[in-house]
C-alpha cells in the first residue's frame, strides 16, 4: 500500500472523530470545525512518512487542539462577538434532549479555550489527566485545576461521576 | 447537568450526525499550500470564473531581447485585441512575456501562454497568464508568490533558493517548462531523464530576475509529483541549471517542491479545482 492510499485510509477512519472534537472545541461551529480538520489533516499529510508507524490519530488530535488554540488567539475578538449568549435553554419549543444539547454547547462556549480542550479530551476522548497534560503540553497540576474550574462553570460535580444504570430510551434522540 | 456521565452523553449526542465535508483533494491541496508557505512560496489557485483579471495590451509592450545563445522567439509580438479600458488591471511588475506557446481548451478556444510578475515589488507573484486568442482577455491562472530576500534571491525557511518553475503538458510527450530564476543568466538549461533543452530567457528589469521557458520533448511529471509528502524522484524530475556569460554554472537545482509543479490552466481546469464539498467520508 503506498503512502497516499494509507493516508486516505487514515482519513477515512479518523476524520469524523476529529470533526467531532473540532465541533466541541469550537462550541458547535461546524464550519470552523471542518476547516480545523482540513488544516490538521494537511499537516498530518506532510508528516505522514515519519508518522505512520506511530500514533497518527493522537498526533492529529494534538495538532487540531493546538491549531484551535492558535486560531482562538488570533480570532479572539471575533469569537467573542459571535458567540451565542449564555442564557439558559427553556426547552419550551424543543424536546428535552434538544434543550440539553443546546445547553451543553452554550455551556462549553462559556469556558476558556483551554478549559474546553481539557473537558473535551478528558470526557469526550476519555484521556487520563496525565494524557491530557501531555496532549496540551501543560503540567498535570494545570490540567487538574483547569478541569476543576471548567466543571464548576458547567455545574458538574466530579464527585457525581458514577456508573449509571442503563436506561432504555423510548425514542431516538432528535438531531439538531 | 448533574454529573460527568451526563456531560459525556451530551457531548456525544451533540456530535452525532455531523456531515464530513473534507475531501482528500482539499487536504492535499491545503498541504501543498502549507508546504509552499513553509518554503516561502505561496501558491494561489485562481480558477476560471472566479477571478478574471484583465491586463491592457499596453502592459505587453515588449520582452527583453533574446540573449546570446537563446533560440529565436517563435511567438508573434502582437498582443491581440485590447481588453476594454474599464476592465480592472492587476499591477504588473514589468511587462508580460510571450512564450509563443498556445493551448486549446475543450470548447475549442485557444489561449496564448504568457509569463509575468504580478503584485507589489516587495511581494511579487510569478504568474502564468492565459490570453484568449478570440477576445484578448488575459487570465492569470497560475500565480505563486515568491518572497524576495535581501540579496534578491528567493527567501523562505532555510537557505535562499534560486528557481521556481511549473510544467504544463502539451501534446503527447511534449511539455512546456516555465519559471523564474532569481538572478541574471546567460543560459538556462531545463533537463530530465528524457533530455535537456536551452530555455528562452527574458529579464525582468524591475526585479533583476530572469524568466525562462522551453518547450521540449519529455514525459511530463506526474500531476501529483509536487503534492506528495515526499519529493518526487522519478525520471521526469527536473534539473535546472543557470550559466553566466562565460559558460560557468551559477546555480542548479534537481527536483524539489519548487520546480515542476503542474501549471493550472484553462484547458485542464486545474489540476486543483476549487474546494468542493464532498460528503460521504465514512464515519468512524
Amino acid at each position: 500500500m503506498d503512502e497516499r492510499e494509507s493516508f486516505e485510509d487514515f482519513v477515512n477512519a479518523c476524520s469524523y472523530r476529529l470533526l467531532q472534537v473540532g465541533c466541541l472545541l469550537t462550541g458547535g461551529d461546524t464550519h470552523r470545525a471542518e476547516d480545523l480538520v482540513a488544516e490538521t489533516l494537511a499537516r498530518v499529510y506532510l508528516a505522514w512518512p515519519r508518522m505512520r508507524s506511530g500514533n497518527a490519530f493522537g498526533y492529529a488530535r494534538r495538532t487540531l487542539v493546538n491549531l484551535h488554540t492558535d486560531w482562538w488567539r488570533r480570532l479572539r475578538q471575533r469569537e467573542l462577538l459571535t458567540s451565542r449568549p449564555p442564557e439558559r435553554a427553556d426547552g419550551s419549543n424543543h424536546g428535552a434532549d434538544v434543550a440539553r444539547r443546546d445547553s451543553v454547547m452554550r455551556s462549553l462556549l462559556r469556558l476558556t479555550h483551554r478549559e474546553r480542550a481539557v473537558v473535551v479530551l478528558r470526557y469526550f476522548q476519555d484521556l487520563t489527566e496525565k494524557e491530557t497534560a501531555a496532549e496540551l503540553g501543560v503540567s498535570l497540576g494545570t490540567v487538574k485545576s483547569t478541569n476543576a474550574r471548567a466543571l464548576a462553570k458547567l455545574q458538574v460535580s466530579p464527585d457525581l461521576a458514577r456508573p449509571k444504570p442503563q436506561v432504555v430510551q423510548s425514542h431516538t434522540p432528535q438531531e439538531i | 447537568m448533574p454529573d460527568i456521565d451526563d456531560l459525556r452523553r451530551a457531548m456525544r449526542s451533540e456530535t452525532t450526525g455531523l456531515v464530513m465535508g473534507v475531501s482528500i483533494d482539499r487536504i492535499t491541496r491545503r498541504a501543498r499550500g502549507l508546504r509552499a508557505r513553509r518554503t516561502g512560496v505561496m501558491t494561489a489557485a485562481v480558477a476560471v470564473g472566479v477571478v478574471t483579471l484583465a491586463v491592457p495590451g499596453y502592459a505587453l509592450l515588449d520582452r527583453t531581447q533574446p540573449r546570446f545563445g537563446d533560440p529565436p522567439m517563435s511567438s508573434p509580438s502582437s498582443c491581440g485585441p485590447r481588453p476594454s479600458a474599464s476592465q480592472r488591471m492587476p499591477q504588473t511588475i514589468g511587462p508580460l512575456v510571450e512564450t509563443g506557446t498556445s493551448i486549446e481548451a475543450a470548447d475549442r478556444r485557444r489561449f496564448d501562454v504568457l509569463l509575468g510578475l504580478i503584485g507589489q515589488p516587495d511581494r511579487p507573484m510569478f504568474s502564468i497568464v492565459f490570453r484568449d486568442q478570440r477576445t484578448g482577455q488575459l487570465d492569470p491562472w497560475d500565480m505563486s508568490q515568491v518572497v524576495r530576500g535581501p540579496d534578491g534571491d528567493f527567501a523562505g525557511h532555510g537557505p535562499a533558493w534560486h528557481f521556481y518553475s511549473s510544467q504544463m503538458p502539451l501534446d503527447a510527450g511534449r511539455v512546456l517548462d516555465a519559471g523564474i530564476y532569481s538572478r541574471a543568466a546567460q543560459r538556462i538549461v531545463v533537463a530530465s531523464a528524457d533530455g535537456g533543452a536551452d530555455a528562452r530567457l527574458a529579464r525582468n528589469a524591475e526585479t533583476g530576475w530572469t524568466f525562462f521557458w522551453v518547450e521540449r520533448e519529455a514525459r511530463p511529471l506526474p500531476a501529483d509529483a509536487n503534492t506528495g509528502p515526499e519529493e518526487y524522484t522519478g525520471p521526469e524530475r527536473l534539473t535546472i541549471t543557470a550559466y553566466d556569460a562565460g559558460g560557468r554554472r551559477q546555480h542548479t537545482v534537481t527536483g524539489g517542491f519548487n520546480v515542476g509543479g503542474r501549471t493550472q490552466n484553462p484547458r485542464d481546469n486545474g489540476p486543483d479545482p476549487l474546494p468542493t464539498q464532498t460528503p460521504g467520508l465514512p464515519c468512524a
